[in-house]
């Protein structure tokens, strides 16, 4: 298992909601399956993180009614909060994969040319 | 406070429905931030709880297990509140915009409500030159570290936390005693949830040191506040409130009238309630000073706002002081280019007028002298005249030529009375001219 620094946890998360909107405990579902469970994002980084996406503009919010299953249909339910990229977080996100692809490249370069081998072996 | 000794033992299995609510309740009360934000964090937060337990459900746990472990994964609860509130409390660039803002409306002198101004006459001072912030009231170290003493050798293989506590107090002679959060966030049956060993000889420092770090996560929060003759369990926010600070600090050098005062504490109350929930916090005008009661971290907040504020307003009056003598010379410079204008045309008006007079005054004499030549004329030829006796029988010349002399010099006369008539009205003219012109002179002098 392997947890996710702050640079790559926002833009895991910005791009979870590139494809939808969602909600926290969704998100931190969705992370640990397209990672097939390598990859944590804990609540005490992801709520932290969504907090800063939302007021940076990066996302924006909206609250819905859930109930649990079975649940009395007269009775309250409980506060879902969801999240929603923006035009901004959009751009965001253009731009971070962008720049992840180039450090990608540049790290390719390197592991490219070092000798598996002895790598291994060491 | 309300002291309950929980020797009693009374066990309470917790409601797991409810404990979810009750962790709930002591996160949320650990949040530093407005009652409408931690609302929303809590709700989040429960969504995240329930959702987690139905899934743990699904799986086959039980539901107290499910929820044991939903709240495991959240993390240590005192951790957890404060990332949370230190991602809220954050200054972005727009609550930057926002506090220069709220400057920018204290400056235009507006009003804030809600806070007290008190009127003391006999209030603490401090002065720039006293350094600044005097502490007048600072608390007791809540954490203290107790003296050493007797030690103590536990030896619980495994017990609830309210047991080892129990134990600790009973060891060292000290009574339990719940705050009134405590009591309502029903910390008793956390105390009952968590059971682990507890072994080794310790003084009583240790023994607490070695208990709060074994119930870090069990504590949710609550502190632990040791005293010569109990242990005190307190929520965060209580424990915030025992350590409020009251500190006196002097008005900035640029403020010189009350309502500019009024204005500065009213913005930074209102400068520090965009970061802060102040409920327990109070913000007075004390004589000549402001007067903070806090706990620390808000007057930190408050010396960062007050500098940023007088730095804000030091560059304004600078810029304003700049402007008003740039205004200053402009005028006095046209002042004296007025003064200047209105001098040289007085001169010129004096001259003009002068030299009028004067002309008056030439024609006049002139006038006068010729009147007086006309008079003496006149008179000469009156002389003649009369001198001529019409009726003389020694006259030699005959009385033709005496008839024509005579005929002449009354037509002299005539001709003469006649100029002596124009000539005196000029001289009455040009008299009234000329008094006319001394006059206004001499008004223009008494002006």
């Amino acid at each position: 298992m392997l947890t996710l620094k702050q640079d790559h946890s926002e833009l895991v998360v910005l791009s979870v909601l590139a494809i939808g909107p969602s909600y926290g405990y969704a998100i931190s579902k969705d992370i640990a399956a397209r990672s097939e469970g390598h990859f944590k994002l804990s609540p005490s980084g992801m709520y932290p993180l969504l907090t800063k996406l939302e007021k940076n503009g990066l996302v924006t919010t909206s609250w819905e009614e859930v109930k649990a299953a079975g649940a009395d249909p007269d009775s309250t339910g409980r506060r879902r909060k969801w999240y929603t990229l923006s035009a901004k977080g959009q751009k965001q996100l253009a731009q971070s994969i962008e720049r992840h692809r180039q450090v990608q490249s540049i790290l390719d370069g390197f592991v490219s040319q070092a000798p598996q081998s002895e790598l291994a072996n060491g | 406070m309300n002291k309950l000794n929980i020797k009693s033992r009374i066990k309470v299995e917790p409601s797991t429905r409810d404990s979810v609510s009750t962790w709930l309740d002591v996160l949320t009360g650990m949040l530093v931030m407005p009652e409408s934000q931690r609302t929303q964090v809590r709700d989040e937060l429960e969504d995240h709880l329930r959702s987690r337990v139905d899934d743990l459900l699904i799986m086959g746990k039980s539901e107290p297990e499910a929820i044991r472990i939903a709240v495991t994964e959240l993390g240590e609860t005192a951790e957890l509140a404060k990332l949370i509130t230190h991602a809220h409390s954050k200054t972005n660039p727009r609550r930057k915009l926002m506090n220069t803002a709220l400057i920018a409306v204290a400056l235009g002198g507006m009003s804030f409500g809600g806070f007290n101004i008190l009127n003391g006459t006999n209030a603490p001072s401090a002065t720039p030159s006293n350094g600044g912030a005097v502490p007048v009231v600072v608390p007791e170290e809540t954490e203290r570290v107790v003296q050493a003493g007797k030690t103590h050798t536990f030896a619980i293989k495994m017990a609830p936390m309210q047991e080892i506590l129990i134990s600790i107090a009973d060891a060292f002679d000290r009574k339990i005693v719940f705050s009134d959060d405590a009591r309502t966030g029903r910390m008793q049956d956390f105390l009952a949830m968590y059971a682990e060993k507890f072994q080794g000889e310790y003084i009583f420092d240790e023994a607490i040191r070695h208990f709060r770090k074994k119930f870090s996560e069990g504590l949710y929060g609550y502190k632990l506040v040791i005293s010569e003759d109990t242990i005190l369990i307190q929520s965060a926010d209580e424990y915030q409130r025992s350590l409020v600070e009251t500190r006196v600090y002097p008005n900035p050098s640029w403020i010189t009238q009350p309502h500019e005062q009024v204005s500065y504490a009213e913005s930074l109350h209102e400068l520090l309630m965009v970061k802060f929930d102040l409920e327990y916090t109070s913000i007075q005008i004390i004589g000549d000073s402001i007067v903070v009661a806090a706990p620390p971290n808000i007057h930190i907040e408050f010396l960062q706002l007050t500098e940023e504020l007088d730095e804000v307003i030091g560059k304004r009056n600078a810029s304003m002081k700049t402007k008003r003598e740039q205004a200053k010379a402009e005028m006095e410079r046209k002042n004296a280019e007025f003064k200047r204008t209105l001098e040289q045309e007085t001169r010129e008006t004096n001259d003009a007028r002068k030299l009028v007079v004067d002309r008056i005054q030439e024609e006049f004499d002139m006038v006068r002298s010729e009147l007086l030549v006309t008079n003496e004329k006149l008179r000469l030829v009156e002389n003649t005249l009369s001198s001529m006796d019409v009726f003389d029988p020694d006259r030699q010349s005959s009385n033709e030529t005496f008839e024509a002399q005579v005929l002449n010099l009354m037509s002299a006369r005539e001709k003469l009375e006649f100029e002596h008539d124009e000539t005196e009205e000029r001289y009455f003219y040009l008299r009234t001219r000329l008094l006319e012109s001394q006059y206004a002179n001499l008004f223009e002098g008494l002006e």
